[in-house]
């Protein structure tokens, strides 16, 4: 077997038995499925409700009907893109951080390192095996909850919402594996183990938080409630006339926004669920290709951390010291 | 003396029965003020029709309205204070008004109907009524697009061509395009700001749109319409897909590749560890 193998035999092994990996982990399952199941009744209840009405009117002799409601059974996974947010990346960051403190804590990265496995194959046996560890979690997400929809709901799914729904789990597997990779970053990074985590706990914050809100607050309509030009009298015309003088403030704007991760990965996952409207006609994959920006927003910092971990792993001394 | 009692017997049971077959019959005997006045209808308006339905009978009663098959893209419903009704109760000798509306289709080809109306009564007692209704051609304009769907990058502005034409049977004038684009996007010109259009003539108005260089990318809606105080026209929607800017994606392969770059030279020089 080769040593990236072992190393990816080790990581999941460890994980399986690290118990605040495990309640993270199963925290986030009992949310998903409290949400979907709860999601896929909704559904139902709007499918029987509308189904109903048309039982009525056909007993009344009409024969005109009306348009069935936007029955959206991809949007049960909605609650889920919050959950991931909070709990999946706090699940990616404790793997992160975790497999490479416990290295340093417990002694074995020295023996480990003494032998005859490189640094960037010893990393990357680290990355990839919580990538695997992270793509089965995603997984079985994924398979619960499309079992939901078809079972709750009994909404009618294409296998367009199928491949809609895999590809935003896959698009939670990708926000997860970012802040995985942040987590081995900084573990390596900074020699204490507790200042790496706290470190990037605080990231994670600024990016899953701040940043939108700052997005968000800096938005002019957002100033009052019930929108800014509205609560002012403006007219449409009027709105346009102010936007057009704050071009600069809303690209600033839009640039801290597209600085957050969590942003990318709600709007690629809105997207693909349906949940923001304008993709309805959309396959899955036409949706990737408008929503790139969003895909390479979850990617490229992914890439880029990674790589940068392999050059402070490569040169670190005090790699062992904590 | 006999006979007059008979034949006051006889006067009163008629008068019994009478009375019952003015219940039975009418019972609930629908008014219908201007039923035989033919009602005007304008294309993409809506048209009131004013039913006074009274009940003669001497106790409370259900009535069911319903309408008879409508032309194609017409919309009929009953109102009573303001409120879409399809049933209303009546107490006994109670007169009620109620509304019907009809929502006419812009590019409706109907010149001249009738619509049936049916008013149930809780024991089953039926009556029916039909309003005529003819559409008044004087006023109408139709818009039109040969845009399909357009592509556009954020930030860039797009050009739009409006075909406009007067199919009423009188001038309009003042004729002014109305632009709803999506939240942020500036219409930065329409041309001409006005026209003028006399029957049958037809125009082309021009604009130009401004998306925002923070806007996402996705598929947003211009929906455009043309008014002026007689008139409205039908409102037409063009789909415009907005792509983000293949520049960013230069960007952040450019700069992932000069670190890629960076990485191996790095290797190379301290070598494998």
């Amino acid at each position: 077997m080769s040593p990236m193998l072992v190393v990816i035999k080790k990581e999941i092994t460890d994980a399986l038995k690290n118990k605040l990996f495990l309640i993270i982990l199963g925290m986030l399952l009992l949310l998903t499925i409290v949400s979907v199941v709860l999601g896929s009744y909704q559904v139902k209840v709007s499918l029987d409700s509308y189904n109903q009405s048309i039982s009525f009117l056909k007993s009344l002799g009409k024969t005109t009907f009306p348009a069935a409601p936007n029955l959206n059974p991809l949007s049960s996974s909605k609650s889920f893109v919050n959950y991931i947010g909070l709990l999946g990346a706090l699940l990616a960051m404790v793997l992160g951080n975790a497999s490479v403190v416990k290295e340093k804590r417990s002694g074995t990265l020295k023996l480990i390192l003494s032998r005859q496995i490189f640094r960037d194959t010893f990393l990357n046996g680290k990355v990839i095996g919580n990538m695997i560890l992270l793509f089965a979690i995603t997984f079985v997400t994924s398979i619960i909850t499309l079992v939901s929809v078809v079972v709750i709901s009994s909404a009618p799914i294409s296998s367009g919402d199928i491949v809609r729904m895999f590809l935003f789990f896959l698009m939670s597997f990708l926000y997860m594996t970012f802040f995985l990779v942040l987590g081995i970053f900084l573990a390596v990074l900074i020699p204490n183990g507790n200042k790496a985590l706290l470190i990037t706990v605080i990231i994670w914050l600024v990016i899953s938080f701040i940043l939108p809100q700052i997005g968000d607050t800096m938005d002019m309509d957002n100033q009052l409630p019930g929108g800014f030009f509205s609560s002012m009298g403006m007219n449409k015309a009027d709105t346009q006339k102010v936007l057009d003088h704050f071009k600069f403030y809303e690209t600033t704007r839009d640039g801290i926004e597209q600085m957050s991760p969590t942003k990318h990965y709600e709007r690629v996952g809105f997207a693909l669920l349906n949940i923001k409207p304008g993709f309805e006609q959309n396959t899955a994959l036409e949706v990737l290709s408008i929503k790139w920006i969003d895909v390479l927003g979850l990617l490229a910092p992914s890439i880029i951390l990674w790589l940068l971990a392999y050059m402070v792993f490569l040169k670190r001394e005090n790699i062992y010291q904590e | 003396m006999k006979t007059k009692k008979t034949i006051f017997s006889v006067l009163f049971l008629l008068t019994l029965v009478f009375s019952f077959m003015q219940n039975g019959i009418q019972v609930f005997a629908s008014e219908v003020p201007n039923i035989t006045t033919n009602y005007e209808i304008v294309p993409g308006e809506t048209t009131n029709a004013r039913i006074a339905l009274e009940n003669t009978d001497t106790v409370s009663h259900t009535y069911t309205l319903s309408t008879g098959q409508l032309p194609e893209g017409f919309n009929g419903y009953f109102s009573l204070d303001g409120n879409v009704v399809n049933n209303i109760t009546l107490d006994a000798s109670q007169k009620n008004i109620i509304d019907f509306f009809i929502d006419v289709p812009l590019n409706t080809s109907v010149a001249d109907m009738s619509i049936p109306l049916e008013i149930i009564r809780d024991d089953g007692v039926k009556e029916s009524l039909s309003v005529s209704f003819t559409l008044n051609q004087d006023y109408a304009l139709s818009i039109s697009s040969n845009i399909q769907s357009l592509k556009a990058i954020n930030g860039d502005s797009i050009m739009l061509e409006i075909g406009i034409t007067n199919t009423g049977n009188k001038d309009l004038t003042d004729l002014s395009l109305q632009v709803d684009p999506p939240y942020k996007w500036i219409v930065e010109n329409v041309d001409p700001a006005n026209l003028t259009l006399k029957p049958g003539e037809n125009s082309l108005y021009k604009l130009k749109v401004t998306i925002p260089s923070s806007g996402q990318a996705g598929q947003y809606p211009i929906n455009i319409s043309c008014t002026n105080s007689d008139v409205t026209s039908n409102s037409i929607s063009i789909p415009v897909n907005v792509s983000t800017s293949v520049n960013y994606f230069w960007w952040i392969t450019g700069i992932i590749g000069v670190l890629l770059i960076f990485t191996i030279l790095y290797f190379k020089k301290h070598g494998r560890r």
